[in-house]
């Protein structure tokens, strides 16, 4: 993540070196057998690497469709920031967002400019051009929201127009305006040509949606993401809020511990996070007390293959 | 699905009625003015009536869907147009053919029009009050979509003779989509709009009928 040089150059310069640092003191803790984060070693945070360069990031993001569509609500918009401030406190990296959630990257830029920590930021949005507007306008719009002056990941959002736009972000990526490049899609669609683009064009991320009752990416896609080295990222883990409702006043089941989770949220977070091919899951959120419960996500091992089943059965039970 | 909540909607409707005033008294006042033409029809009464909804639909479509709601919904811009074309419709149909007219007289169309519109001026606002709503996001005719649509439908059935039908065709779609929205994110003010649409449809369809056997 760089900050733009025009808007807070000094900041720039800080987050450049800082990733210097940081890259370089990952290397050594890797060739050490430990995994970098704001945690104890006893309390590791859950970094996943990304399979195109080897850079972790945690496996814990945060999504902005709706939650941080607040417009210019100064009050909405000073919550958000403390939902941002308790995502970097609790070691988040990845937030992610698009041009289609209306004011979201406003809101983005807007509390970047105010919250501490946010060295850590993997800036991820997307490419989303409706009628009347081209790629690379919107892009450098997007920079200009966030504050900064290169994204970590640019994604073509759901598929739309994405041969266009790949090769747009495959300049981008050349030239060092993004670090990453993907395609994402959700709700489970379009996820036959989503597999072709896997298989045909040099991704380093993928997105679409996996939670425990929507697993039809486990046939196909987390295998093939596996298989061809691309890092997955995972939205609407909660089904949106539909999950968390669906099991908030259910029992969280005794065995819930062995799986690292200490509340349903976590419960939900863990089963995704169980998938080896997962690299990270992006929950939204507008409550700082929810944001520390998504987080909680990031410590605590995860489910083997037997207890995500189990967790499955237990689900679906309800 | 929508990319915002209900919460954030009140509020940019807030920020919009604010940082226009006094337009809204303005636009609602000049809403006032095309009703009360209506109810006591001039000579060229229809004439007025129709650029004042154009000026109405006209502002709706550059000062909230373009200026405003675009910066949280991202098919604003295309509402807008829709919004622009209903203005163009009523210029050419209202004003230049001259095809809205009121005359003096009472019946149930005209009672049932007129009633449409000041639930349109009054009743809207009445109800953000009375569901507890943020008064200044209340949603004021000439500037808020809804009940502009809602006036434009009261006005239509009011009119004398046959109601030129096209000019309800876009009313009655953004009636269907802000009731769906409505349902979606919980706004109960605009949960009345496909009820009040519907009924303003089988309403105007039955005028127009009897208006056709009625004709020499």
């Amino acid at each position: 993540m760089k900050r733009a040089s025009h808007q807070c150059g000094r900041r720039a310069r800080r987050g450049l070196d800082r990733r210097s640092v940081l890259t370089g003191l990952g290397a050594a803790a890797a060739a050490a057998g430990f995994t970098p984060g704001r945690a104890s070693a006893e309390d590791v945070i859950d970094r996943r690497p990304i399979p195109s360069t080897g850079e972790r990031i945690p496996a814990v993001g945060m999504g902005t469709w709706i939650t941080f569509n607040v417009g210019e609500d100064e009050a909405l918009r000073r919550d958000r920031a403390a939902v941002l401030q308790k995502f970097f406190d609790e070691g988040g990296g990845m937030v992610d967002s698009s041009p289609m959630y209306g004011s979201s990257e406003d809101v983005i830029g807007w509390c970047l400019e105010r919250v501490s920590g946010s060295d850590g930021l993997f800036s991820a949005t997307k490419v989303w051009t409706p009628v009347f507007e081209s790629g690379p306008e919107q892009m450098n719009e997007s920079r200009r929201l966030w504050g900064l002056s290169t994204f970590d990941l640019m994604q073509v959002h759901n598929l739309v127009d994405w041969k266009e736009h790949l090769a747009t972000l495959k300049e981008d990526k050349a030239e060092g305006r993004i670090r990453y490049l993907g395609v994402t899609t959700s709700h489970g669609r379009r996820h036959e040509e989503l597999e072709r683009v896997m298989r045909e064009e040099p991704l380093d991320f993928v997105q679409f949606t996996y939670n425990i009752l929507d697993r039809e990416a486990e046939a196909r896609l987390l295998p093939l993401a596996a298989d061809r080295g691309i890092a997955v990222i995972v939205n609407r883990p909660y089904r949106r809020k539909a999950l968390i409702r669906m099991v908030q006043d259910k029992p969280l089941p005794d065995w819930a511990s062995e799986a690292g989770a200490a509340n349903w949220p976590q419960f939900l977070l863990k089963f995704i996070l169980g998938h080896p091919a997962v690299t990270c899951a992006i929950p939204a959120t507008t409550q700082v007390e929810h944001m520390a419960e998504n987080m909680g996500a990031l410590h605590g091992p995860s489910p083997d293959q037997t207890l995500r089943r189990r967790m499955i059965d237990y689900v679906e039970s309800l | 699905m929508f990319p915002y909540t209900a919460e954030v909607l009140a509020s940019v409707i807030a920020n919009f009625n604010h940082d226009w005033w006094p337009l809204p008294a303005a636009a609602a006042g000049l809403m006032l003015g095309a009703v009360l033409l209506a109810v006591r029809p001039q000579p060229g009464g229809g004439k007025v009536v129709g650029a004042a909804l154009a000026a109405a639909w006209a502002w709706v479509a550059v000062g909230w869907h373009f200026l405003t709601f675009a910066e949280i919904n991202f098919a604003a811009p295309i509402y807008g147009l829709f919004f622009l074309l209903q203005a163009a419709l009523l210029l050419w149909i209202a004003v230049s053919r001259g095809a809205l007219r009121f005359a003096p007289g009472i019946d149930g169309f005209r009672l049932a029009g007129v009633a449409l519109a000041a639930y349109a001026l009054f009743g809207y606002p009445m109800l953000t009050a009375a569901l507890g709503g943020d008064l200044a996001a209340v949603r004021l005719a000439g500037m808020a979509p809804g009940p502009t649509a809602l006036l434009t439908l009261g006005l239509l059935l009011a009119a004398s003779g046959r109601a030129p039908i096209s000019l309800a065709v876009v009313p009655l779609l953004w009636c269907a989509a802000a009731g769906a929205t409505a349902w979606l994110i919980a706004v109960p003010e605009d949960l009345v709009l496909p009820i009040f649409g519907v009924l303003a449809a089988l309403l105007l369809a039955l005028k127009n009928l009897r208006a056709k056997h009625a004709a020499p």
